[in-house]
Protein backbone atom coordinates (compact mmCIF):
# COMPACT_ATOMS: atom_id res chain seq x y z
CA UNK A 1 0.00 0.00 0.00
CA UNK A 2 3.00 2.30 0.09
CA UNK A 3 2.60 2.89 -3.62
CA UNK A 4 -1.06 2.92 -4.59
CA UNK A 5 -0.26 3.04 -8.29
CA UNK A 6 2.55 1.45 -10.15
CA UNK A 7 3.42 0.75 -13.72
CA UNK A 8 3.23 -2.93 -14.29
CA UNK A 9 4.09 -4.83 -17.45
CA UNK A 10 1.44 -7.48 -18.03
CA UNK A 11 3.01 -9.06 -21.09
CA UNK A 12 6.47 -9.78 -22.38
CA UNK A 13 8.60 -6.67 -22.67
CA UNK A 14 10.20 -7.75 -25.93
CA UNK A 15 10.03 -5.25 -28.76
CA UNK A 16 6.53 -5.36 -30.11
CA UNK A 17 5.98 -5.44 -33.79
CA UNK A 18 4.97 -2.05 -35.08
CA UNK A 19 3.04 -3.73 -37.88
CA UNK A 20 0.25 -1.43 -38.89
CA UNK A 21 1.24 0.92 -36.11
CA UNK A 22 2.36 3.71 -38.37
CA UNK A 23 -0.90 3.51 -40.27
CA UNK A 24 -2.67 4.06 -36.97
CA UNK A 25 -0.36 6.93 -36.04
CA UNK A 26 -1.00 8.49 -39.45
CA UNK A 27 -4.75 8.35 -38.87
CA UNK A 28 -4.39 9.74 -35.35
CA UNK A 29 -2.28 12.58 -36.74
CA UNK A 30 -5.04 13.27 -39.25
CA UNK A 31 -7.64 13.21 -36.46
CA UNK A 32 -5.55 15.62 -34.41
CA UNK A 33 -5.14 18.02 -37.31
CA UNK A 34 -8.86 17.90 -38.09
CA UNK A 35 -9.65 18.63 -34.45
CA UNK A 36 -7.33 21.66 -34.59
CA UNK A 37 -8.92 22.79 -37.83
CA UNK A 38 -12.26 22.66 -36.00
CA UNK A 39 -10.74 24.58 -33.14
CA UNK A 40 -9.38 27.42 -35.25
CA UNK A 41 -12.01 27.51 -37.98
CA UNK A 42 -14.12 30.25 -36.31
CA UNK A 43 -11.23 32.72 -36.55
CA UNK A 44 -11.44 33.37 -40.31
CA UNK A 45 -15.26 33.35 -40.41
CA UNK A 46 -15.71 35.45 -37.28
CA UNK A 47 -16.53 38.76 -39.01
CA UNK A 48 -19.29 37.06 -41.03
CA UNK A 49 -20.76 35.41 -37.93
CA UNK A 50 -20.70 38.70 -36.06
CA UNK A 51 -22.52 40.44 -38.90
CA UNK A 52 -25.17 37.76 -39.42
CA UNK A 53 -26.05 37.00 -35.83
CA UNK A 54 -25.60 40.58 -34.58
CA UNK A 55 -23.21 39.47 -31.86
CA UNK A 56 -21.47 41.69 -29.38
CA UNK A 57 -17.71 41.57 -28.95
CA UNK A 58 -18.25 39.87 -25.61
CA UNK A 59 -20.25 37.09 -27.26
CA UNK A 60 -17.54 36.67 -29.88
CA UNK A 61 -15.07 36.41 -27.03
CA UNK A 62 -17.14 33.65 -25.47
CA UNK A 63 -17.21 31.76 -28.76
CA UNK A 64 -13.54 32.08 -29.54
CA UNK A 65 -12.10 32.20 -26.08
CA UNK A 66 -9.76 34.93 -24.94
CA UNK A 67 -7.31 34.06 -22.22
CA UNK A 68 -9.36 34.84 -19.17
CA UNK A 69 -7.55 32.29 -17.17
CA UNK A 70 -3.99 32.91 -18.14
CA UNK A 71 -3.24 29.34 -19.10
CA UNK A 72 -5.73 26.49 -18.98
CA UNK A 73 -9.16 27.78 -19.79
CA UNK A 74 -9.54 29.86 -22.86
CA UNK A 75 -13.24 30.52 -22.25
CA UNK A 76 -16.01 28.05 -22.87
CA UNK A 77 -14.18 26.02 -25.44
CA UNK A 78 -11.17 25.39 -23.30
CA UNK A 79 -13.01 25.03 -20.02
CA UNK A 80 -14.95 22.23 -21.64
CA UNK A 81 -11.63 20.78 -22.69
CA UNK A 82 -10.06 20.97 -19.27
CA UNK A 83 -13.21 19.69 -17.57
CA UNK A 84 -13.44 16.59 -19.71
CA UNK A 85 -9.74 15.87 -20.13
CA UNK A 86 -9.56 14.32 -16.69
CA UNK A 87 -12.66 12.14 -16.79
CA UNK A 88 -11.67 11.30 -20.35
CA UNK A 89 -8.27 10.14 -19.22
CA UNK A 90 -9.89 8.13 -16.44
CA UNK A 91 -11.96 6.15 -18.91
CA UNK A 92 -8.97 5.21 -21.01
CA UNK A 93 -7.56 2.46 -18.81
CA UNK A 94 -11.05 1.09 -18.18
CA UNK A 95 -12.57 0.97 -21.63
CA UNK A 96 -11.31 0.58 -25.11
CA UNK A 97 -9.84 3.96 -25.99
CA UNK A 98 -11.58 3.87 -29.32
CA UNK A 99 -14.89 3.60 -27.54
CA UNK A 100 -14.13 6.80 -25.68
CA UNK A 101 -13.44 8.65 -28.88
CA UNK B 1 -20.33 19.18 -34.30
CA UNK B 2 -18.60 21.58 -36.62
CA UNK B 3 -20.97 20.47 -39.37
CA UNK B 4 -23.88 20.90 -36.97
CA UNK B 5 -22.70 24.43 -36.19
CA UNK B 6 -23.64 25.31 -39.76
CA UNK B 7 -27.28 25.05 -38.67
CA UNK B 8 -26.88 27.55 -35.85
CA UNK B 9 -28.85 30.73 -36.36
CA UNK B 10 -28.37 32.32 -32.96
CA UNK B 11 -25.66 32.84 -30.38
CA UNK B 12 -26.70 30.19 -27.87
CA UNK B 13 -26.87 27.17 -30.21
CA UNK B 14 -23.52 28.15 -31.70
CA UNK B 15 -22.05 28.50 -28.20
CA UNK B 16 -23.35 25.08 -27.13
CA UNK B 17 -22.08 23.45 -30.32
CA UNK B 18 -18.65 24.97 -29.77
CA UNK B 19 -18.73 23.54 -26.24
CA UNK B 20 -19.50 20.13 -27.74
CA UNK B 21 -16.52 20.40 -30.07
CA UNK B 22 -14.43 21.06 -26.96
CA UNK B 23 -15.84 18.01 -25.20
CA UNK B 24 -15.10 15.81 -28.16
CA UNK B 25 -11.58 17.09 -28.62
CA UNK B 26 -10.73 16.64 -24.97
CA UNK B 27 -11.13 12.88 -25.48
CA UNK B 28 -8.81 12.76 -28.50
CA UNK B 29 -5.44 13.18 -26.82
CA UNK B 30 -5.79 10.67 -23.93
CA UNK B 31 -7.20 8.06 -26.33
CA UNK B 32 -4.52 8.63 -28.93
CA UNK B 33 -1.67 8.45 -26.42
CA UNK B 34 -3.16 5.28 -24.99
CA UNK B 35 -3.50 3.67 -28.43
CA UNK B 36 0.05 4.63 -29.41
CA UNK B 37 1.66 3.39 -26.22
CA UNK B 38 -0.05 0.02 -26.59
CA UNK B 39 1.24 -0.35 -30.13
CA UNK B 40 4.77 1.00 -29.74
CA UNK B 41 7.31 -0.05 -27.15
CA UNK B 42 9.25 2.47 -25.09
CA UNK B 43 11.97 2.86 -27.70
CA UNK B 44 9.72 3.47 -30.69
CA UNK B 45 7.10 5.46 -28.80
CA UNK B 46 8.69 8.97 -28.93
CA UNK B 47 8.75 9.30 -32.75
CA UNK B 48 5.18 7.99 -32.94
CA UNK B 49 3.94 10.44 -30.31
CA UNK B 50 5.88 13.27 -31.98
CA UNK B 51 4.23 12.62 -35.32
CA UNK B 52 0.82 12.53 -33.66
CA UNK B 53 1.51 15.80 -31.80
CA UNK B 54 2.60 17.43 -35.05
CA UNK B 55 -1.02 16.98 -36.15
CA UNK B 56 -2.02 19.91 -33.89
CA UNK B 57 0.27 22.30 -35.72
CA UNK B 58 -0.65 20.95 -39.14
CA UNK B 59 -4.31 21.46 -38.26
CA UNK B 60 -3.88 24.92 -36.75
CA UNK B 61 -1.84 26.06 -39.74
CA UNK B 62 -4.29 24.52 -42.21
CA UNK B 63 -7.29 26.18 -40.55
CA UNK B 64 -5.76 29.63 -40.91
CA UNK B 65 -3.88 29.15 -44.21
CA UNK B 66 -6.72 27.42 -46.05
CA UNK B 67 -9.60 28.90 -44.05
CA UNK B 68 -9.03 32.45 -45.22
CA UNK B 69 -8.92 31.62 -48.97
CA UNK B 70 -11.95 29.36 -48.46
CA UNK B 71 -13.90 32.21 -46.89
CA UNK B 72 -12.78 34.58 -49.64
CA UNK B 73 -13.82 32.08 -52.31
CA UNK B 74 -17.20 31.59 -50.65
CA UNK B 75 -17.79 35.34 -50.55
CA UNK B 76 -17.34 35.63 -54.30
CA UNK B 77 -18.75 32.31 -55.58
CA UNK B 78 -22.48 31.66 -55.81
CA UNK B 79 -23.94 30.01 -52.70
CA UNK B 80 -23.34 26.23 -52.64
CA UNK B 81 -26.19 25.40 -50.33
CA UNK B 82 -29.18 27.58 -51.06
CA UNK B 83 -30.61 29.34 -48.04
CA UNK B 84 -27.46 28.95 -45.99
CA UNK B 85 -25.21 31.80 -44.98
CA UNK B 86 -21.70 31.49 -46.33
CA UNK B 87 -20.04 31.04 -42.96
CA UNK B 88 -22.55 28.26 -42.26
CA UNK B 89 -21.52 26.54 -45.49
CA UNK B 90 -17.90 26.88 -44.40
CA UNK B 91 -18.65 25.02 -41.17
CA UNK B 92 -20.53 22.36 -43.12
CA UNK B 93 -17.77 21.81 -45.70
CA UNK B 94 -15.06 21.64 -43.06
CA UNK B 95 -17.10 19.44 -40.74
CA UNK B 96 -18.11 16.77 -43.24
CA UNK B 97 -14.71 15.08 -43.81
CA UNK B 98 -14.72 14.25 -40.10
CA UNK B 99 -17.35 11.59 -40.68
CA UNK B 100 -15.19 9.84 -43.27
CA UNK B 101 -12.24 10.00 -40.90
CA UNK B 102 -14.35 8.48 -38.12
CA UNK B 103 -15.09 5.50 -40.41
CA UNK B 104 -11.39 5.14 -41.25
CA UNK B 105 -10.66 4.87 -37.54
CA UNK B 106 -12.43 1.50 -37.59
CA UNK B 107 -9.86 0.11 -40.02
CA UNK B 108 -7.10 -0.64 -37.53
CA UNK B 109 -7.16 -3.08 -34.68
CA UNK B 110 -6.21 -2.19 -31.16
CA UNK B 111 -3.08 -3.76 -29.76
CA UNK B 112 -3.33 -5.62 -26.49
CA UNK B 113 -2.50 -3.60 -23.42
CA UNK B 114 0.98 -4.36 -22.26
CA UNK B 115 1.45 -1.86 -19.49
CA UNK B 116 -1.13 -0.91 -16.96
CA UNK B 117 -1.17 1.41 -14.03
CA UNK B 118 -2.26 -0.97 -11.31
CA UNK B 119 -4.60 0.65 -8.88
CA UNK B 120 -5.66 -0.53 -5.49
CA UNK B 121 -8.09 2.33 -5.03
CA UNK B 122 -9.74 3.50 -8.21
CA UNK B 123 -10.67 7.03 -7.33
CA UNK B 124 -9.73 10.54 -8.28
CA UNK B 125 -8.21 11.00 -4.79
CA UNK B 126 -5.73 8.20 -5.47
CA UNK B 127 -4.82 9.70 -8.79
CA UNK B 128 -4.31 13.11 -7.17
CA UNK B 129 -2.08 11.53 -4.48
CA UNK B 130 -0.09 9.78 -7.21
CA UNK B 131 0.48 13.08 -8.98
CA UNK B 132 1.21 15.06 -5.79
CA UNK B 133 3.70 12.41 -4.73
CA UNK B 134 5.59 13.08 -7.95
CA UNK B 135 5.05 16.82 -7.87
CA UNK B 136 8.48 17.68 -9.27
CA UNK B 137 7.93 15.72 -12.47
CA UNK B 138 4.25 16.56 -12.91
CA UNK B 139 4.73 20.15 -11.71
CA UNK B 140 7.36 21.02 -14.29
CA UNK B 141 5.28 19.40 -17.04
CA UNK B 142 2.16 21.25 -15.88
CA UNK B 143 3.81 24.66 -15.59
CA UNK B 144 5.74 24.12 -18.82
CA UNK B 145 2.71 23.20 -20.89
CA UNK B 146 0.73 26.06 -19.30
CA UNK B 147 3.38 28.49 -20.54
CA UNK B 148 3.42 26.91 -23.99
CA UNK B 149 -0.34 27.34 -24.35
CA UNK B 150 -0.24 30.88 -22.94
CA UNK B 151 2.47 31.94 -25.36
CA UNK B 152 0.69 30.18 -28.21
CA UNK B 153 -2.59 31.92 -27.40
CA UNK B 154 -0.98 35.36 -27.32
CA UNK B 155 -0.19 35.13 -30.99
CA UNK B 156 -3.86 34.65 -31.80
Amino acid sequence: MSRPLELQPIASTTLRSAHGGWYMVGLLTLVQSVSYIDRFLPSPVLPAIKRDLHLTDFQLGLLLGPAFHSSMSRSAFHSAGSLTAYPGAQFCPLASPRGVR
Amino acid sequence: MTAAASLATAFLPLFVLRLDVGFGEAAVAPSAISLISDRFDRIRRPPAVSLYMAGSFIGAAAALLLGAPLVHWMETAPPIVVGMKRWQTTFLLVGLPGFGLALLMLTFSEAARTELIRTTITSIATAVRFIVGRSKAFGTLFVGSAFVVTLGSLSL
